[in-house]
């Protein structure tokens, strides 16, 4: 007997769970393998900055993995009522696949707290230390594409699925691009996280020598976070690609239809961290003596990416899908675009300008090493606006991955699994994009406020006692 | 140089602020000037709702040229400020990007009704078969889900038609809602509760029906 979630409905409950949980899963899977590979630079340079990041990262990793488990645990829950019949059909068709995935969770636990609690004990034996470390992230890996082969599954599930065997079921036809697109998101986000981290930081320390580490920090926080974001639309673009494949009408809902105009608004949302991400080094390459010199290139530069944006989220007519007619008053030729311009609204448009924004993107990176050859920057100096950009980049990026996340669901229509089990639920339709932002903007608020909880708890708190003691 | 020691008081230079306002200013101009001298069979000419677009796209990148040659900010006075700061920021951004879609009046948020409103007879009525408080579903399934108290309604659209020789297949549905008892199917004992007539508007009875022969 099906039972429903008062208030907010059974999927609205369910996404919450489901959101909050990948939020977390996500910062805790993408964090460790650049904390990882800090620990290593750290080794290899001998630069203590390197090694205080990864340790003050990985503190955050250790207090974020109870939520993330906390909220896959309300996330399974929340299943069982609404959602029994479907969550016993997924569960026997994956068992072997699910019971492998609880296995892995309980090594990647393990290794996790082995990870972060013999930091000091094997402060000597390094080597062993990073190890632990790798092994973790394969571990985590693992369990990631585990459970995205579920994920995968239910939007495109192999032909003659009855018939198919479990590797047929995981390697169905997007689990390859799913895998790429959020390994490498999940780095994205987690350079993002330690932007916000630091920024805060930063924000709140009273002393020159932190303020001169967390400025450093944000700064390692948000080229790893671009430096990932760069390949981001390729893996996308590939993604879209195997969805494509699969099967064309999916695309057509996605880019023309009832979907369009939530990739309208997330053409909004990437250009918007790419712009912030620009502003951020826009000031931070002013502090570098000399640095004043790439101003000019660099205001040619935003030219270029806001043009690029422009082209980029161009919709191709004002109606909110296939077949809307237009409103009173209003006429077809006013809502579409004109036939000499016609070519704006087509994908070949949107690449090239996503192209030239990330070649632009990546021309500041090359200005700014090269103020950092010649000149020099002192840590700890900037303009505390680029520290807002760092705050800025994660709210952005956050909402963006729930955006996403919330398409590639509703990609799916009214069926559980796409053409073989039906959503019979009272919430079988596409919701609007209005609601969909509004439960993107509520679960992003949420995810901040817990996660703004664990810092306050860990570094607020305990630091003020250690700094006591 | 810029540093969080500057003084907020350093003003723009007020040679680029103007030069990006005349900049904002010549978009704005073409953008709504041009329309003009670009008729409708040119193939050029753009609709308003694009020349607004466009033009909240010039303004906002005005703002951010203006926010480029900005004066640096003032470092917070204190702990508690810098906090204040950084939860504004976060969730005036936040803020922002959720009304953002809810700026376009024709993607507001609707309701459930409207949503059904605009759906197909046979969409309302699997939407009222599986609602809870309708019942349907606590007895009959569908495709595998749903109760066994009742017969099972997977394929009924297809079977209606031969159950009572000479009744169209809706009216059949339609009698054995509202009137359990007139036509049992073997092997299930008449425990279908009277009244759904009063319950479901016609409307809604006629929805369901839609459903019930779309089941093939």
């Amino acid at each position: 007997m099906p039972v429903d979630i008062p208030i907010l409905g059974s999927r609205t409950a369910v996404w919450i769970a489901a959101q909050l949980h990948l939020f977390f899963a996500a910062f805790v899977l993408g964090a460790p393998i650049f904390i990882v590979v800090a620990e290593i630079l750290g080794m290899r340079t001998g630069d203590a900055r390197y090694e205080r990041l990864a340790r003050e990262t990985m503190k955050v990793v250790a207090m974020a993995y109870s939520v993330t488990a906390l909220m896959g645990g309300l996330f399974a829950f929340l299943l069982m009522g609404p959602y029994a019949d479907f969550s016993g059909y997924i569960v026997g068709l994956f068992f072997p696949l699910i019971s492998a995935y609880a296995v892995l969770i309980v090594l990647e636990t393990l290794l996790m707290y082995a990870y972060w609690y013999s930091w000091d004990a094997l402060s000597g034996r390094k080597g062993l230390h990073v190890a632990l470390g790798i092994l973790l992230n394969l571990v985590g890996t693992l369990v990631m594409v585990l459970m995205n082969a579920v994920a995968a599954y239910m939007l495109t599930p192999p032909e003659a699925a009855e018939q198919a065997s479990l590797w047929q079921m995981v390697n169905n036809p997007s689990w390859t691009g799913l895998n790429l697109h959020r390994f490498i998101g999940n780095l994205t986000f987690g350079g993002f996280m330690v932007a916000l981290f630091a920024a805060t930081m930063f924000l709140t320390s009273q002393q020159e020598g932190e303020r001169a580490f967390y400025d450093w920090m944000g700064f390692t926080g948000n080229f790893i976070g671009v430096g990932t974001l760069l390949v981001l639309p390729v893996a996308g673009y590939i993604y879209a690609k195997e969805l494509f494949l699969y099967d064309a009408s999916i695309s057509t809902l996605l880019m023309a239809d009832k979907l369009a105009w939530f990739f309208e608004l997330q053409g909004v949302l990437v250009s918007l961290l790419f712009l912030g991400a620009n502003y951020y080094m826009w000031l931070s390459i002013r502090r570098i003596s000399g640095g004043e010199r790439f101003a000019r290139p660099m205001r040619l530069s935003f030219a270029g990416m806001l043009a690029g944006t422009a082209i980029w989220i161009t919709p191709q007519v004002f109606l909110p899908d296939l077949t809307s007619q237009p409103g009173a008053g209003l006429s077809i030729t006013e809502l579409a675009l004109p036939e000499r311009l016609a070519f704006l609204g087509l994908m070949m448009a949107k690449a090239l300008a996503v192209t030239a924004i990330i070649l632009l993107t990546f021309l500041t990176f090359l200005f700014y090493r090269r103020a950092l050859r010649t000149g020099r920057i002192t840590w700890g100096q900037i303009d505390p606006r680029a520290q807002y950009a760092l705050i800025f980049l994660p709210a952005v990026a956050v909402y963006t991955m729930g955006l996403m996340g919330a398409i590639r669901e509703l990609a799916r229509q009214d069926f559980h699994v796409y053409q073989l089990v039906r959503d019979l639920t009272p919430y079988w339709y596409i919701p609007s994009l209005g609601y969909v932002s509004l439960i993107t903007g509520v679960v992003t608020l949420l995810f901040f406020l817990l996660m703004g909880f664990l810092f306050w708890l860990g570094f607020m708190v305990a630091g003020a006692k250690e700094r006591q003691g | 140089m810029s540093s969080h020691t500057s003084s907020r008081g350093a003003s723009l230079p007020r040679a680029r602020w103007l030069r990006t306002v005349a900049a904002v200013a010549l978009v704005l101009l073409i953008f709504w000037g041009a329309p003009a001298l670009a008729p409708e069979e040119s193939g050029w000419h753009l609709g308003w709702p694009f020349r607004l677009f466009y033009s909240g796209l010039a303004i906002a990148g005005g703002l951010f040229y203006l926010l480029l040659d900005a004066p640096p900010a003032r470092f917070p006075a204190s702990r508690g400020m810098a906090m204040l700061r950084i939860v504004s920021v976060y969730a005036l951004t936040v803020g922002g990007l959720t009304l953002l879609p809810l700026a376009f009046p024709r993607f507001g948020t609707p309701t459930t009704e409207e949503v059904l409103a605009q759906a197909s007879p046979e969409a309302r009525g699997r939407t009222l078969f599986n609602d809870s408080r309708v019942g349907c579903v606590l007895c009959h399934a569908v495709e595998g889900v749903g109760g066994t108290r009742g017969p099972d309604l997977s394929g009924i659209g297809g079977r209606a038609p031969q159950r009572v020789p000479g009744l169209p297949a809706g009216e059949y549905l339609r009698q054995s809602i509202v009137d359990p008892g007139a036509y049992l199917v073997e092997g299930y004992p008449a425990i279908m509760p009277a009244g759904f007539d009063r319950l479901l508007t016609p409307e809604q009875l006629a929805d369901l029906v839609a459903y019930l022969e779309s089941l093939r």
